[in-house]
This record gives structure tokens, C-alpha cells and sequence, in this order.
């Protein structure tokens, strides 16, 4: 007869805790290896003249390139409108659409008048509103704040929407019982039951934002990471380039962590 | 009791469907799955209505949800993002009481009914008997003249789902409400209640109706009425009235 000892596993066996324990902090390190390995190669082939450095950019030039728009002001200007264009169209379309998508809960007739008319409009691609857009509002922030909120609004439309459809129809049925108004069902029960969803489709909308910000600064601006990206591949300077793509990085990062403190703060552990 | 199709059709579910039950009276409904259980719970309940026939709380013809009527299910429809007590604070919220004082009867009904420190547990930190009582508690703290059980066991394990009948019955007798119980499960029908009727046929209509009398040495729990005389043999009749109509079937 064998014996089965039953072993706790890693997670059962240590508690959770804030620091990071062994194995998040040996991916951080592999990570962190994997990058720096990707950048040493990079500058040796550059330098080495295996790629050609004036169409790959390197390290260096990247390094240089970064510290010339530090000097000049312009690293740090440009990244504050871009992130400040984004931000505000972001959480405009997040607000404007997360909202109407919820008060579609209330009227199944306005449901179904809306609901195709934002799936059909969703299929366009939003950046092909570019040029227009820019036309209506010029070439100032409103136009690049205007493409990052029908990059979003849209999404967050259907996604709210659809997550007061998702609710079981159980839970509504038993707040009726209890003499619920619709405003207090929507209250203590869609809203709740729909924020999990909404935070997921923040996180995608955060691309989407950025994408329509740089859109509109490619179309026609003065300033901006976008702008700065736009002119610099126009005079092959890759080196500008990657700092701009590194500075959209930084810019998704932060609000990837805002939306993240947000959503700890509103929903925490408190989920199914 | 029928109802109209959306085509236009009569749709009988329900035929000479007549029975009554007695203030603080605890009422079994038994009978095989499409005998019209959940349509006689949601007429009881106010949210359908039967195009023919009436449902009468204390001779108040039944028109929609009221205050007077609360139900369990086999589901606990708990919500995720409230505490346990929370989650029994939602009926009181809605009828104007404020948190605070909704939290106070709350927690009185936590403590009454041997759920104290489970306050502030999330219902995913709770096992499924758990959840039900805290369900139960949620359902009684609004007061309710008539408790609606539908299958409110059926989801746990044996031995969660005899504890459990334990405790409701206790609990439902303690607070004197009027009990109906809907299940298809006979043995659980005459362990807990005062009376069961049983369901069959297509449209259903009542088969037979059962006083449960037993003879018990001790207070009635659903334990002891299993170990009555009279226990096994009112078993063995029901499931006898019931075996044609699911062979049929």
C-alpha cells in the first residue's frame, strides 16, 4: 500500500503578503536581464556596423538623442501635452461612454435604437476620422483630445452596455422583490455588478487613447510625442523616434498604474 | 391557473390549483420537475400573473412584489462586492432605512441566528451552507408575513443540506412566519413541514394533501421527524402519488 502525503503548495504554504516573494522577484530580474541583453546587443551591432545604425538607430544615439530634448525642454513639454491630450480624451470617452452605456440599461428601446448604431460605428476604424477632425477642431489640442475620445467612447459604450446584460436575471428579479426602484437597482446593483467589466475595458481604451492623440499629431500639430516621432522618421533621425516611442511607453505605463490604483480603491478584493 | 402565450394561445399549466395555508403554518410543495412548482412560487410571489385563477395574502388579492413576501432560492444571490452583512442590509436599504441602522438589525439577526463574526466576510470567503444562512437571514430580516423556500438545498452536499434544514426550520419556526417550501425532494417536504401538498399531472393540479402528525419523543427537528413511526410510511404514500405521474412522463 503506498502512502499519499498531501504537500501544501507554494501559494497555500506562504501567506500573502505585500513584498514581492522569490519568484516575482527572480521574473523582475529576468526580465530586467532580457532588456539589458536586447540593449548590448543592439549598440555591439550597431557599433560593429552588422545593422545599419542609421536606419535602426542604437543605444547611444538613443541615449543622446533623449538627452538633446531634455536640454531643449522639449522630452518633458511634449510628453506632458501628449499624456495631457490623451488623459483628456481618455477619460472623457471613459465618462461619456461608460455612462450612456449604463442608462441604456434603463430603456430597452433606447437599447435597441443605440446598440447597432455603436457596433456598426465601432467597425470604423476611428483614426480614418483623422483628417476630419482635425479640419473641424484644427490643428491645436482639442483635435488630438477629440480622436482619443471616439477612439474610446464607443468601446466604452458597448462595454458598460453589455455588462448590465451580463447581470442575472435572478438578482434583478429578487431586488424587484424586495421593492426596488429602478434608480436604486441601478445603484446598488448595475452599477456594482458592471464596474469589474468597465475596469477591463479602461485598460484596452488606454491604447486606443494614445493611438488617437498620436493620429492627430501625425495629421497636422506643433508639438507633442506624436509630432516630435512625425518629423524626426521624416528626417530618418530613428533615434528621436525610439525616445518617442519609449516616452508613449512611460505615458501608458502611468495611466496602466492610475487605472490600476483606481479600480484597488473601488473594487479591491471585493469580486466574485 | 394558465396563462396567455405571447401567440396568443392559452397555455394551462396549472389546473384546479386550490389550496390554503394558515397563518405560521409551514406548507410543503412537492412534486416532479414541470409540475408547475416555480409558476405556483411566482403567482405566490407577485411576479406573474395567472390570467385565470387569484393568489390572496390575508384575502388581499396578490397583484405584484410586496413587502409581505420574501423567497430564498437554490441560488444564495449574494452580491460579491457586499459583506455578509451587507448583503442583509440590502431589502432594509431599499425600503429608506439608513446603513447605519439597517447594519443594527442586521447584526442583531447575526447574532440571534449563530452567524456572529461572519459580518464582514466576502461571500466567496464563505462555503455554500454559509451562504445560504446568510441568504435565509437576508430574506427574514425584512419581516415578511409569508417565506418562500424554492429548492433552497438542493445545490449542497448531504451533509451541509441536513444541517442546514435543521437550522432553517429552527430558524423559520422561531420567527413564526408562514412558510411555504418548494422541492421536489419528498423526504425533505415531510421532515420539515406541517403539511405538503403534492403536484402531478399535466396541467399539474393538486394530487393529495398531507397533514404531518408525528410522534415524537423530544421538539420536532428535521433529525428527529426522520426517526417518527409515522415518517417512513408518509414517505413511501407520497412517493406512491407521485410514481405514476413521472412514468408518464
Amino acid at each position: 500500500m503506498s502512502t499519499i502525503v498531501a504537500r501544501p503548495t507554494r501559494s497555500a504554504r506562504r501567506p500573502r503578503t505585500t513584498l514581492p516573494d522569490r519568484t516575482t522577484l527572480a521574473v523582475l530580474g529576468t526580465h530586467a536581464a532580457l532588456a539589458l541583453a536586447a540593449i548590448a546587443l543592439w549598440q555591439i551591432a550597431a557599433s560593429r556596423n552588422w545593422i545599419n545604425g542609421h536606419l535602426f538607430g542604437s543605444p547611444a544615439g538613443v541615449v543622446a538623442s533623449a538627452a538633446r530634448m531634455w536640454a531643449d525642454g522639449s522630452l518633458l513639454g511634449d510628453t506632458a501635452l501628449t499624456a495631457g491630450e490623451t488623459t483628456a480624451g481618455f477619460v472623457l470617452g471613459t465618462l461619456i461612454g461608460t455612462f450612456v452605456g449604463l442608462a441604456l440599461w434603463a430603456s430597452r428601446f433606447a437599447a435597441r435604437v443605440v446598440d447597432p448604431i455603436a457596433v456598426a460605428f465601432n467597425a470604423v476604424p476611428k483614426i480614418a476620422l483623422g483628417p476630419m477632425i482635425v479640419i473641424w477642431l484644427g490643428a491645436g489640442i482639442g483635435s488630438k483630445i477629440a480622436l482619443a475620445f471616439v477612439s474610446t467612447a464607443v468601446v466604452a459604450l458597448i462595454a458598460a452596455y453589455a455588462a448590465t446584460r451580463e447581470i442575472d436575471p435572478d438578482l434583478l428579479t429578487l431586488l424587484r422583490c424586495m421593492g426596488a426602484s429602478r434608480v436604486q437597482t441601478f445603484a446598488k446593483l448595475v452599477v456594482p455588478a458592471a464596474l469589474p467589466l468597465i475596469f477591463g475595458t479602461m485598460r484596452i481604451n488606454v491604447g486606443f487613447a494614445l493611438v488617437g492623440a498620436v493620429v492627430g499629431e501625425f495629421i497636422s500639430s506643433q508639438a507633442g510625442i506624436g509630432h516630435a516621432v512625425f518629423v524626426a522618421g521624416n528626417l530618418f533621425d530613428l533615434n528621436t523616434v525610439w525616445v518617442g516611442i519609449f516616452a508613449l511607453s512611460i505615458i501608458a505605463a502611468l495611466m496602466y498604474g492610475a487605472i490600476g490604483l483606481l479600480e484597488r480603491a473601488l473594487i479591491g478584493d471585493r469580486r466574485a | 391557473m394558465s396563462f396567455v402565450r405571447p401567440n396568443g394561445t392559452v397555455h394551462t399549466v396549472i389546473e384546479g390549483l386550490d389550496f390554503a395555508v394558515a397563518p405560521g403554518e409551514f406548507v410543503g410543495i412537492v412534486g416532479p420537475s414541470g409540475s408547475g412548482k416555480s409558476t405556483i412560487f411566482n403567482c405566490i410571489a407577485g411576479l406573474l400573473a395567472p390570467t385565470h385563477g387569484t393568489v390572496a395574502l390575508d384575502g388581499i388579492v396578490v397583484g405584484g412584489p410586496s413587502d409581505a413576501v420574501a423567497y430564498m432560492l437554490q441560488k444564495d444571490l449574494l452580491l460579491p462586492w457586499r459583506t455578509a452583512l451587507d448583503n442583509v442590509t440590502l431589502g432594509l436599504e431599499i425600503r429608506g432605512h439608513t446603513r447605519r441602522a439597517a447594519r443594527l438589525i442586521a447584526h442583531d439577526y447575526f447574532v440571534r441566528y449563530g452567524l456572529a463574526g461572519r459580518e464582514d466576510a466576502l461571500p466567496r470567503q464563505l462555503s455554500g451552507g454559509m451562504r445560504q444562512r446568510v441568504a435565509l437571514i437576508r430574506t427574514l430580516v425584512v419581516e415578511p408575513r409569508l417565506v418562500m423556500l424554492d429548492e433552497p438545498f438542493s445545490a449542497l452536499d448531504y451533509q451541509t443540506r441536513t444541517l442546514l434544514q435543521s437550522d432553517v426550520a429552527r430558524i423559520v419556526r422561531e420567527t413564526g412566519c408562514t412558510t411555504i417550501l418548494v422541492t421536489h425532494d419528498i423526504e425533505e417536504a415531510v421532515a420539515l413541514c406541517d403539511r405538503v401538498v403534492v403536484l402531478g399531472g399535466t396541467p399539474a393540479r393538486v394530487i393529495a394533501e398531507h397533514d404531518v402528525t408525528l410522534t415524537l419523543d423530544g421538539p420536532r427537528t428535521p433529525l428527529s421527524a426522520r426517526e417518527a413511526p409515522e415518517f417512513g410510511p408518509l414517505h413511501r404514500r407520497i412517493w406512491a402519488e407521485l410514481a405514476p405521474a413521472e412514468h408518464t412522463v
